[in-house]
């Protein structure tokens, strides 16, 4: 399966950086690289046993800081999560391996009579099962409590890759189950949509730098998830070009997010070490303590919003294309009008996302690395060490070297991938290739780019060689006394967007304004919560725990009487066997 | 070989033309206020004047700072030699140029915001802020208008878009037309922080967005962000030109780019007019309006078969 090869690179590449990075970073070095098993297992058994591992492995490392009580909570809310969505996973292998007289043998799930119900459900249940692991809203919970509570090269490795695993687990599933039908690839594309936008937004009005990332990636992976919902829709169209554009694009941007978003966490590991805080509005001027850590940021922060000259770019560039020649597709066969509001409306969330990430990452990066220090807390920051600093600086040069990989290694590796996810009569290799030849004439324009910048440069040097370049403060009005205090912080920046779209974000703010002419005390708090999770996931459980605490007296502690229960459970199987199954 | 000469000839003219445009719009405001106005080739003696000071940077900035005009203006030229000029196609061209042509205007809004807020001074974080928020909710219209394109032309190419050699190339037809056209007039003057979103004849005042982010800009900086914006003026113009201007071919060669100059000297001059005889917007209004015209756009792009 060369599906495996592309993740197994990845997830290696990944891990090994991690490693250096980690050996500095605290003394309990646990690791894991059971992603890799997940990826590698043609069995279900096996496949559900490494992701059973995984989940477990991962719960240890965000509870490695387990005497903080926020940070056990973190843990169990990953736990539950989790195993909510391996829940999922367990009825679908089980459906499957009925199919095949259980076995559960991947190449003996490929051809499986399912009827087009069957098929459906299970897809079903793999969004739910995998998506839990991947972070699609509304199943994204865990991201945000388990990302700041994990220490960074951990949230690193979860976000940069195991998430990823989620993505990985519905296409191998959509490999079984045959033909898509179209509501496959919209309920993908709604899902991206509604995770990117609902992620980029949340994640604008975080306040922990940690939490705020965490919502990045649940926008990355909605990304990724318009990148495959698009290709899947592709498949039914029987169109090869949107279906290798859209696939492609999916699958790179799994790349590309694995690199910067793990490289934007070891940064931010970075200053949480060296400034022993996440809030973002308590830092600010770290670019000059801690240069290479904010160089590297910024090169991670401008790949993220998809910005040439960086990888992130490429991929952004593909899905974009795939939903344009939606726009084609669709104008030349008019029955399907659901497709062309499908390509148009992931035109526009996909427009919209890049606006918001532009903006959240903007001020994230402002805050915490520009401007002056708005505390104590970053008086004795400085750059890690090199074993931590290396890490960032691969993974910062593997945004500008991406596109190049992608040159030359993309044709076979796309091809072998989409051959395993296409069904067999569709030939996406020309397209492949179209693609690919993009990405050819798109570098010399990075290349131009590149030369008019360092022009510039020169032109600059020589403009300002004989001529007095003089420091002074920032321009004030003449205001005599200005403090760090008074500068823009991160939430005053995003404040026109969280107030243009609070509603959607219950976005609480809670002001009590100066009074009288020598007011002396006044303050302002904000938070944005996660309606998911306060009010969705919050009240569901209080009312599961108010229906099951009746059930209370089946619980008593007795143990004959437990034994009493197995028996006759046992007894009523034995009948309901002899009675109804033969 | 004569072609590659005159596409080399017209983008070196349009290079140096393009601070005319800038030059343009005082000059009809001050014929509408009754003044004399500063002269039509001011831009060009700022520019130099510009070229020749020193600078002066705030104790607080950092290299992200002094990045930043320079990103500006290379964002700007490169985008500029992927767009068609007069009909004539682009030096850098491909399937799909046009995202990349938007991206690089989104590259510049990136390096802006940073470069603004390196200062550390709430004027040009105020500034900052909403130029992320005017540009986040400007975008889908910019997009839309693009995707009619697209859809009108069956091509990724603004090149092939615009060029008249193109077999596909026509007019869009007048309803969406209208629309797009209205949607990309507005983009056009949220680009270039015009009235009535921006004003840029406000110096420190709190009601403006672009003018304050490069308060503390001095010197050659400043002297690229001039020229960047002088571009991007020509852009833009020229992009809603070459889209209302269309190719005849009854008419001699030389009689479409000369129309699409025309157009865009109009086009600047309605701006001045705009200008003129109207205030600036408040800007909780602003939303509503880039909401509208993104809804426009919207429609447009419906309408077109």
């Amino acid at each position: 399966m060369r599906t495996i090869e592309i993740y197994e690179e990845d997830v290696l590449v990944l891990v090994v950086k991690k490693k250096v990075y980690n050996h500095n970073y605290t003394s309990k070095g646990r690791d894991k690289l059971l992603e890799v098993y997940v990826v590698v297992s043609a069995n279900g058994i096996l496949f559900l046993a490494a992701w059973e591992i995984m989940t477990l492995s991962s719960f240890f490392l965000v509870t490695m800081e387990n005497e903080k009580p926020e940070v056990r909570r973190a843990g169990f809310i990953y736990l539950i999560a989790a195993h909510i969505g391996t829940a999922f996973l367990f009825v679908m292998f089980w459906i499957l391996a009925g199919y095949t007289e259980g076995t559960m043998d991947f190449s003996k799930f490929m051809e499986l009579p399912l009827t087009q119900e069957i098929a459906s459900i299970l897809f079903v249940m793999a969004v739910i099962g995998f998506g839990t692991k991947a972070g699609l809203i509304p199943f994204h919970v865990w991201l945000p409590e388990a990302h700041p509570a994990a220490p960074s090269h951990v949230s690193a490795i979860m976000s940069g890759v195991m998430i990823k695993t989620g993505i990985y687990g519905i296409l191998r599933i959509s490999t079984f189950l045959g033909m898509p039908p179209l509501w496959w690839g919209i309920l993908l594309v709604a899902i991206g949509l509604v995770s990117g936008l609902m992620g980029v937004l949340l994640a604008l009005a975080q306040h922990n730098i940690k939490r705020f990332l965490a919502y990045c990636s649940v926008e990355n992976i909605g990304i990724i998830t318009l990148g495959l919902g698009i290709g899947f829709i592709g498949i039914t169209c029987q169109n090869p070009t949107i279906t290798a554009l859209g696939l492609a694009g999916a699958l790179l941007h799994v790349l590309n997010h694995g690199i910067f978003k793990s490289l934007l966490f070891l940064g931010t590991g970075a200053v949480v070490q060296e400034t022993n805080t996440k809030q973002m509005d308590s830092l600010g001027g770290l670019l000059k303590k801690m240069p290479i850590t904010g160089t590297t940021f910024l090169i991670g922060s401008v790949a993220i919003c998809g910005l040439p000259p960086l990888n992130g770019f490429l991929s952004e560039f593909f899905i974009y294309l795939a939903s344009f020649y939606h726009i084609f597709f669709a104008k030349d066969q008019a029955v399907l009008g659901s497709i062309f509001g499908v390509a148009l409306v992931s035109l526009i969330g996909l427009v919209l996302m890049g606006g918001l990430a532009l903006a959240a990452f903007t001020k994230s990066f402002s805050g915490v690395f520009l401007g002056e220090p708005r505390t104590q807390a970053t008086q004795n920051a400085h750059d890690p060490d090199w074993s931590m600093l290396s890490a960032m600086i691969v993974l910062a040069g593997c945004c500008l070297l991406v596109p190049f990989g992608v040159l030359f290694y993309g044709p076979q590796v796309f091809a072998s991938i989409l051959a395993i996810l296409v069904p067999s009569g569709m030939n996406v290799v020309t397209d492949i290739a179209y693609a690919c030849d993009l990405i050819a004439q798109i570098l010399p324009v990075f290349g131009v780019f590149i030369g008019i910048f360092f022009a510039l440069m020169l032109l600059r040097w020589m403009m300002l060689k004989n001529r007095p370049v003089t420091q002074a403060v920032t321009w004030d009005c003449g205001y005599l006394a200005p403090t760090p205090r008074i500068q823009y912080t991160t939430s005053s920046f995003a404040q026109p967007i969280t107030d243009l779209l609070g509603e959607l974000l219950h976005y609480h703010k809670k002001l009590e304004p100066p009074t009288g002419y020598f007011s002396a005390k006044a303050s302002f708090v904000s938070h944005a919560i996660d309606i998911f999770m306060e009010i969705g996931y919050r009240n569901l459980f209080q009312y599961l725990l108010k229906t099951f605490r009746k059930l209370d007296w089946l619980q008593h502690g007795r143990l004959h009487l437990y034994l009493l229960y197995i028996a006759g459970t046992l007894v009523g199987l034995f009948i309901w066997f002899i009675e109804f199954v033969r | 070989m004569a072609i590659c000469c005159i596409s080399l000839g017209v983008y070196a003219g349009a290079l140096i033309l393009a601070p005319l445009l800038l030059g343009i719009i005082p000059r009809v405001k001050a014929w509408f206020a009754g003044r004399q106005g500063q002269p039509l080739l001011q831009i060009y003696y700022d520019l130099i004047k510009l070229s020749q000071k020193g600078a002066v940077y705030s104790t607080t900035t950092t290299w992200v700072f002094r990045l930043g005009p320079m990103v500006c203006l290379a964002s700007m030229l490169t985008a500029f030699l992927m767009l068609p000029m007069f009909g004539i196609s682009a030096p850098l061209q491909f399937h799909g140029d046009l995202l990349l042509f938007a991206y690089f205007f989104a590259l510049i809004r990136f390096f802006m915001i940073v470069a603004a807020m390196d200062t550390g001074s709430s004027f040009e974080g105020m500034g900052a802020s909403r130029e992320a928020v005017i540009s986040m909710l400007t975008e889908p219209s910019f997009f839309l208008v693009l995707a009619t394109l697209v859809k009108h032309n069956n091509s990724f190419s603004l090149s092939e878009i615009f060029n008249s050699a193109s077999p596909n190339w026509s007019l869009l037809p007048g309803p969406v037309l209208a629309l797009s056209g209205i949607s990309l007039l507005i983009v056009i003057l949220v680009e270039n922080y015009r009235v009535p979103v921006d004003d840029p004849t406000t110096h420190l005042e709190l009601t403006m967005i672009h003018e304050v982010m490069v308060l503390d800009n001095s010197g050659p900086d400043f002297g690229f962000i001039m020229y960047t914006s002088c571009l991007k003026m020509w852009i833009t113009t020229s992009l809603l030109a070459q889209m209302l201007i269309p190719a005849m071919p009854t008419y001699p060669v030389w009689s479409r780019p000369l129309a699409i100059f025309g157009t865009m000297i109009g086009l600047v001059m309605l701006i001045g007019v705009i200008e003129s005889v109207m205030a600036r917007l408040r800007l909780v209004r602003i939303p509503s309006l880039l909401v509208g015209i993104t809804t426009a756009s919207l429609l447009g792009f419906l309408l077109l078969k």
